[in-house]
């Protein structure tokens, strides 16, 4: 006979995948005597079939537009000096960095020992180096074995911008350019037409590995050459360079001779640049193809690719860098001084219940007088209205109370009240016992809440128990005085006096049948349909009917409307942080700032064990 | 994952848009879905559902060339979603909404049905178990797949689900239903 773990394990590994024979046959007789083995393959059926029917939500225009909005901003923004690095530090760039530095190195020895005076440090005449550099053999097969092209065009464009042109020590032959190879080693018609005339493709994309091969002189660049990164030498190699205004002006500015290039982008390689275009952009596969076939006829140019406009535009308004898509929080809207309202803590609304002016101060605050110490949670105390303190639209708002409750539109008094600030009560903070900082959790809040246990926390069961009895101060007293009560003839439920409401006789809830709504009697509050719990007009917290403690409703984590700073509807926050196991939760409630509010505290909660709150402080 | 998956997938690491597209097209829904049970805010599920794809998108390129994309991207929208979970900031009480009566739903208000329990059920699992259940059984990832998206061993998936349904049922079987108040009190 296997465990109740061993058999729950094989329940759980059924819907994963089949079991062998032996285990099957040993869950079989398993269950077969065991009852909360069955109970766990119900729940676990019901959970798999339970989550496969549940409703899907259809897909958003509006994440689409923002997904592919930020992919276009990604691509045209930083992407393409990121994949530059990325090619950079890629392995056969490193090798072909590697190549390139034991080239360079080998041509710098050439020149020392061949170049009378060369690397001696007395400063020799530069050109008369130059020339002998250019006129000295080189090792032609360096470049050939320079391993296959990585993406360079974004890294060129990069580089281009950082560092002047003259930098690039190869592709001596045809054309003088910023390297400032002498005039009898260029020879090269095609400088002069190309200085003032546009760029050929064809010369563009000339293979670069043949040109560096038929004039390796291109390796030795004796002013700059060697000072130049091996980096830039082997990216130089693959990379086609069509520099007509370099040509001209050597000292051009990189952005000068940006913006003097005719038609970048018809100049990007097809190389096998890993789908980047030379400004880094991301290409699609259908574009960019420009055909190498005149490459070998054709010389190519030393100048560094053209810069992309896009890109010039990315490095000029550098400190935007689009890929900052975390917009900041919203700032928390202040709150219209109409709409000022009273302490976190439960303020009745006596709308449609019985109001404030039929209870005197010494009568209801018995949660007042139960709760006393230290405890930064104010409790309900009902007072009785001042007119030296009640402002002027409040008691504008209580008449229209009044006259509404008159015309019995309790569930509109409800929200007019709140809208209007005009509770007709007043909240101040009370000093609670330290044993009174652990509530009950919602499941024993639910055992103690009883007819005979709301009777004891100023609540008026005695009205659907005992009406006779009128010694209770509570507010459903009120209808205790009515000497002759009356019964709803259809229900049977007694009628409250005050409101008109009925009473029901199980827990002496009021009852408003026309709205569909339900009072709790000795705070007035609403009860929540779903949860049971009362909720505070004025901060829209759930409490629980006996402590009125707030307490997170059972559908935490579930489809909640977004919190709206300012809205009436809404009030007050909750900070959720969870433990690294997540099996526990810390709830900080955060009132709302425009008030006169009193912070609750810092609550923790147990995720799995259940909604009510520990208030620690 | 559909058989047109390695060559988008290939393509779009190689900075296809349009590659790119299809794939958001194709898990755009599914990974909505995921992320709205994982959260329980759609207008939260569609920002991190944004984020998830732009992470994609951004990381793409540094992937292997073997890389399972679905589960790959069950990954980050798990870890994002966790990610805001931790830190987010919420409200956690029904409104009282003006004009909006709840009582007067009365079918729903005295019938709960299976599917709000375990919805209800789910919203009280810790994350890294609903995570689990949601990738197995909501979108139908296969154990391997579910592995990958957690980040875990087959066998740590296994194990993590079998304590996943367990707690499920835990839960499940005496979580309270929600009903009316007078339901509510009576159970007391």
């Amino acid at each position: 006979m296997i465990s109740h773990d061993r058999a729950q394990q094989l329940i759980s590994a059924r819907m994963d995948a089949p079991l062998i024979s032996g285990e099957h046959h040993e869950l079989h007789g398993h269950l077969a005597t065991c009852e909360s083995c069955r109970a766990f393959v119900t729940s676990a059926d019901d959970l798999a079939r339970g989550l496969q029917v549940l409703p899907r939500l259809a897909p958003s225009p509006a994440v689409s537009r923002a997904v592919m909005a930020a992919v276009r901003t990604e691509s045209s923004g930083w992407d393409w000096l990121r994949q530059g690095l990325q090619a950079l530090s890629s392995p056969g760039m490193a090798v072909a960095s590697g190549l390139a530095l034991v080239v360079a190195l080998a041509g710098a020895m050439i020149v020392a020992l061949t170049v009378p005076g060369g690397g001696d440090g007395t400063g020799a005449d530069p050109e008369g180096s130059i020339a002998a550099v250019t006129d000295a053999p080189l090792p032609t097969a360096i470049p050939t074995e320079i391993p296959a092209p990585e993406p360079t065009a974004s890294r060129v464009a990069e580089r281009t911008i950082s560092a002047p042109p003259t930098q690039t020590p190869k592709e001596t032959p045809p054309r003088p350019t910023a390297t400032r190879v002498p005039a009898a080693a260029i020879a090269a018609p095609t400088a002069v037409q190309v200085e003032n005339a546009p760029i050929e493709p064809a010369t563009v994309a000339q293979p670069l590995i043949e040109a560096a091969a038929e004039q390796p002189a291109l390796a030795l660049a004796p002013d700059d050459g060697a000072a130049a990164p091996p980096a830039d030498l082997a990216q130089a190699v693959d990379e086609p360079a069509p520099s007509d205004e370099v040509a001209a002006a050597p000292e051009l500015a990189p952005e000068a001779a940006v913006a003097a290039e005719p038609a970048p982008a018809e100049t990007a390689p097809e190389s096998n640049d890993n789908g980047r275009r030379g400004d880094g952009s991301r290409k699609n596969n259908n574009d960019g193809q420009v055909a190498p076939a005149d490459a070998a006829v054709a010389p190519v140019a030393t100048e560094p690719l053209p810069v992309p406009d896009e890109a010039i535009a990315a490095l000029e308004n550098a400190g935007a860098s689009p890929n900052d898509l975390t917009l900041p929080p919203a700032p928390v809207l202040p709150m219209p001084p109409s709409q000022a309202f009273l302490p976190i803590t439960p303020t009745p609304v006596t709308d449609g219940t019985p109001t404030p002016e039929t209870v005197t101060q010494a009568e209801a605050p018995q949660l007042a007088d139960e709760w006393s110490g230290e405890l930064a949670v104010t409790a309900l105390m009902p007072e009785a209205p001042d007119a030296t303190i009640v402002e002027s639209e409040e008691i504008t708002a209580r008449e229209k109370r009044d006259k509404s409750s008159k015309e019995g539109k309790s569930n509109e008094n409800q929200q007019s009240a709140t809208n209007d600030g005009a509770m007709g009560w007043s909240m101040s903070a009370i000093e609670l016992p330290q044993d009174a900082v652990s509530f009950q959790t919602t499941d024993d809040a639910a055992a103690t809440v009883t007819p005979a246990d709301t009777s004891a926390v100023a609540t008026t069961d005695t009205a659907a128990t005992d009406t006779t009895t009128a010694t209770d101060t509570t507010i459903d007293d009120a209808s205790a005085v009515d000497p002759a009560p009356q019964y709803d003839p259809v229900t049977g439920y007694q009628i409250d006096a005050t409101t008109g409401l009925l009473i029901d006789p199980v827990n002496g809830y009021l009852l408003d049948l026309v709205n569909g709504l339900v009072y709790h009697p000795g705070t007035g509050y609403q009860v929540h349909p779903f949860t049971g719990l009362l909720i505070d007009p004025v901060t829209g917290a759930q409490l629980d009917p006996v402590t009125l403690a707030i307490v997170i409703p059972a559908g935490f984590g579930s489809d909640q409307p977004a919190y709206l700073p300012g809205d009436d509807a809404m009030r007050g926050l909750i900070e959720a942080s969870v433990d690294e196991t997540y099996d526990n939760a810390t709830y900080k409630v955060i009132p709302p700032t425009d008030g006169p509010v009193q912070p609750v505290g810092e609550i923790v909660v147990p995720t799995t064990s259940g909604d009510a709150l520990e208030i620690i402080d | 994952m559909t058989s047109d998956d390695p060559d988008l997938v290939g393509r779009a690491r190689e900075g296809d848009q349009v590659a790119f597209a299809r794939l958001f097209e194709q898990y755009h829904a599914p990974i909505l879905n995921y992320l709205h049970r994982m959260v329980g805010d759609r207008a939260m599920a569609e920002d991190l559902t944004q984020d998830t794809f732009i992470k994609a998108y951004n990381a793409l390129p540094s992937t292997r060339p073997d890389l399972a994309f679905k589960p790959w991207l069950y990954r980050i929208a798990t870890n994002t979603a966790i990610s805001q979970l931790r830190r987010r900031k919420i409200v956690q009480w029904i409104p009282f909404l003006p004009g909006h009566d709840h009582a007067s739903d009365q079918s729903v208000e005295r019938s709960v049905s299976r599917k709000q329990d375990i919805e209800q059920t789910l919203s009280r699992l810790p994350q890294h178990y609903a995570a689990a259940l949601l990738l197995r059984h909501y979108q139908g990832l296969s154990l391997a797949e579910t592995a990958d998206a957690l980040g875990v061993t087959e066998n740590a998936a296994k194990l993590r689900l079998f304590r996943a349904r367990k707690a499920f049922a835990e839960v499940y079987g005496t979580a309270e239903p929600l009903g009316v108040p007078g339901e509510w009190e009576a159970k007391g």
